[in-house]
């Protein structure tokens, strides 16, 4: 006679991500009847905060949503209302905006490659022992964090929450000087970025190959970051503004984040990997060149665990072409563009280093925001994580505990998930086994 | 003069995640003279990895009452076992990590303490707490006894607490 077992694995608490929350997977008779990637952090309202609030007074807000990555929340708040506002800015000013989304792309790249994601591939419970045994490897992450820091630093005021974006530009632009003393060091920089992703792609991935639908900006003569359009691995093809024409957030009840998902239902995948393979022909030459050279191609496609790759080469890009804008800028003429506020509807998307970011805000005569919604990559990765969990699980079920524990974090961290302080610290309990 | 480097950390603009600029800005002039300021916002190992001299992190901590003052010895955080209380904040790493990994990559052995104020409310735009900004002199004393020691340690090898 046949015996039913059932299995579950609750992660209580994922700890070294940004934000807080835990795993839950069921599994009966081998197959998971549940996944749940539950984000238990209180919410924290930013929508409504910004209400009654003008564009300015909104890109100061946003950025305090994280402090890893607050030029993407300011980038895509930005946009938003400038286009709805009518306001051109200087292409100086566009390219130093592209400059400081790089310095952002390079922190949050190094910081989440060597000190949150390594230690899983080369078997350290943290990045403490391993910088114990390499520490010119974690030195070689650190500086090049230091780096992307000082680049935000230069650009917004500070390498936390900047404040220099305005509506219409900048309210300082660096002097060329300033950025100049940085050309050394940005070259010697990429030298470092093409050494990360030689070695990423020497780090063995566990075996999980699984078919995502990809979506991310493309822009036909630049990598994603503040423009483009909308594009998926199966035909989408939209303005970023149209964002709620395919997707659409939905209120679970394990989590107080909302997720997105198509509308059709299914999970996407956003970020590093989805944009190489989406956008891989506008990467900088350098970029492309060291993808080429690690031999992986459509592995960064199906394998999650090459995301790391992926955000290696990302961070080529971001440094090579830091480089190219520091060499060629010329001081902006008119750093901060006049306009006039008005009435409507103020949507854009923007690449944040873990994927797509979409801000859209009801704006009233006066200027002042009604309504805001903002949608973070985490959010609409959280469905993709959860099917992968869904179908990964089955694989570790008869491990040991320790090493289920460790390849089902290592798979959570591929997605670089903003609950990122995290992941090492899990308390996986089996029960039932 | 041997010079204690204060880093600050925390976001001055969100509430109680200021209290460490408010704790630099309550030190005798005297001891001011004593140390180096280095606003970090985030702490990140390289922060820990400097010139040699001793460093006093100061931070606002969350978890403990509003109010209560956290003096810890800095190399010892890397430590802490599960269950122990250890200051946290919104740093890109936990201060466990942070401090960890500085102990590996330092050519000598990290010298210092952590002085903070467990905070209550972190809203954007915030003054800090009645509760946090009454315990503020009590967090700049004891930065400034340390600062006095560990001074003096560095100058001639160690001082009476």
């Amino acid at each position: 006679m046949h015996e039913s077992r059932d299995v579950d694995f609750s992660v209580r608490q994922l700890t070294r991500v940004e934000g807080e929350g835990r795993l839950t997977i069921r599994l009966h008779d081998g197959a998971v009847a549940e996944a749940h990637l539950e984000i238990f952090e209180a919410p924290r309202y930013f929508e409504r905060l910004v209400v009654g609030r003008s564009g300015d007074e909104v890109i100061d807000i946003v950025a305090r949503i994280c402090g890893i990555c607050p030029v993407a929340y300011q980038m895509s708040a930005v946009h938003a209302f400038e286009r709805l506002f009518g306001v051109q800015i200087d292409p100086e000013v566009r390219r130093l905006r592209r400059l400081f989304y790089c310095g952002e792309w390079i922190e949050s790249h190094a910081l989440h490659i060597y000190l949150l994601h390594a230690p899983d591939f080369l078997g350290y419970p943290s990045a403490v022992e391993l910088a114990g045994d390499h520490p010119a490897i974690v030195e070689r992450g650190l500086r090049l964090k230091k780096l992307g820091n000082r680049l935000v630093a230069l650009i917004g005021g500070r390498a936390i929450h900047p404040v220099s974006v305005r509506v219409g530009g900048f309210s300082r632009a660096p002097r060329r000087q300033d950025l100049t003393e940085l050309a050394v060091e940005l070259d010697d920089a990429i030298k470092d970025a093409r050494e990360t992703v030689r070695w990423a792609a020497s780090l063995p991935p566990p075996a999980f190959d699984r078919e995502p639908r990809l979506v991310a900006l493309r822009h036909p003569t630049e990598y994603p970051m503040n423009d483009g359009r909308i594009v998926s691995s199966d035909g989408l093809d939209l303005e970023p503004s149209e964002w709620p024409s395919a997707f659409a957030e939905q209120q679970v009840p394990w989590s107080n984040a909302l997720q997105a998902r198509a509308r059709d239902g299914v999970p996407y995948l956003l970020g590093p990997a989805a944009r190489v393979v989406l956008a891989g022909s506008t990467l900088h030459p350098i970029a492309r060149e060291a993808l080429q050279a690690t031999g992986l191609g459509d592995e960064l496609r199906t394998s999650v665990f090459r995301s790391i790759v992926a955000r290696g080469v990302e961070l080529v890009h971001a440094l090579a072409e830091a480089a190219d804008i520091v060499d060629a800028y010329r001081e902006p003429d008119v750093p901060l563009a006049t306009f006039t506020p008005r009435a409507g509807i103020a949507a854009w998307a923007t690449e944040a280093p873990r994927g797509l970011l979409y801000h859209r805000y009801v704006v009233g005569d006066e200027g002042a925001v009604q309504h805001a919604q903002i949608v973070p990559p985490t959010s609409q990765n959280q469905a993709a994580i959860e099917h992968d969990l869904t179908e990964f699980a089955p694989r570790v079920i008869d491990l040991p505990h320790a090493q289920a524990t460790r390849q089902l974090e290592q798979l959570i961290r591929s997605y670089d998930p903003c609950i990122s302080c995290a992941t090492h610290f899990l308390d996986l309990r089996i029960e039932g086994a | 003069m041997p010079v204690v480097e204060l880093l600050v950390c925390g976001e001055a603009l969100r509430g109680d995640d200021g209290v460490a600029a408010a704790i630099v800005d309550a030190l005798p002039r005297a001891t001011a003279a004593m140390t180096r300021v280095r606003p970090v916002g985030q702490l990140m190992p390289d922060d820990l990895l400097g010139d040699g001299a001793p460093v006093i992190v100061i931070d606002a901590v969350d978890g403990p009452p509003a109010g209560e003052v956290i003096d810890l010895e800095l190399p010892a955080i890397a430590a802490r076992e599960p269950g122990d209380f250890v200051p946290s904040s919104c740093h890109a790493l936990p201060l466990t990590m942070v401090v960890g990994i500085a102990n590996q990559l330092r050519a000598s052995p990290l010298q210092g303490r952590f002085v903070g104020i467990a905070g209550r409310d972190w809203e954007i735009g915030a003054a800090l707490s009645p509760t946090v900004a009454i315990s503020v002199p009590e967090a700049a004393e004891r930065v400034a006894h340390w600062v006095r020691r560990l001074s003096a340690q560095e100058g001639r090898g160690g001082e009476c607490a």
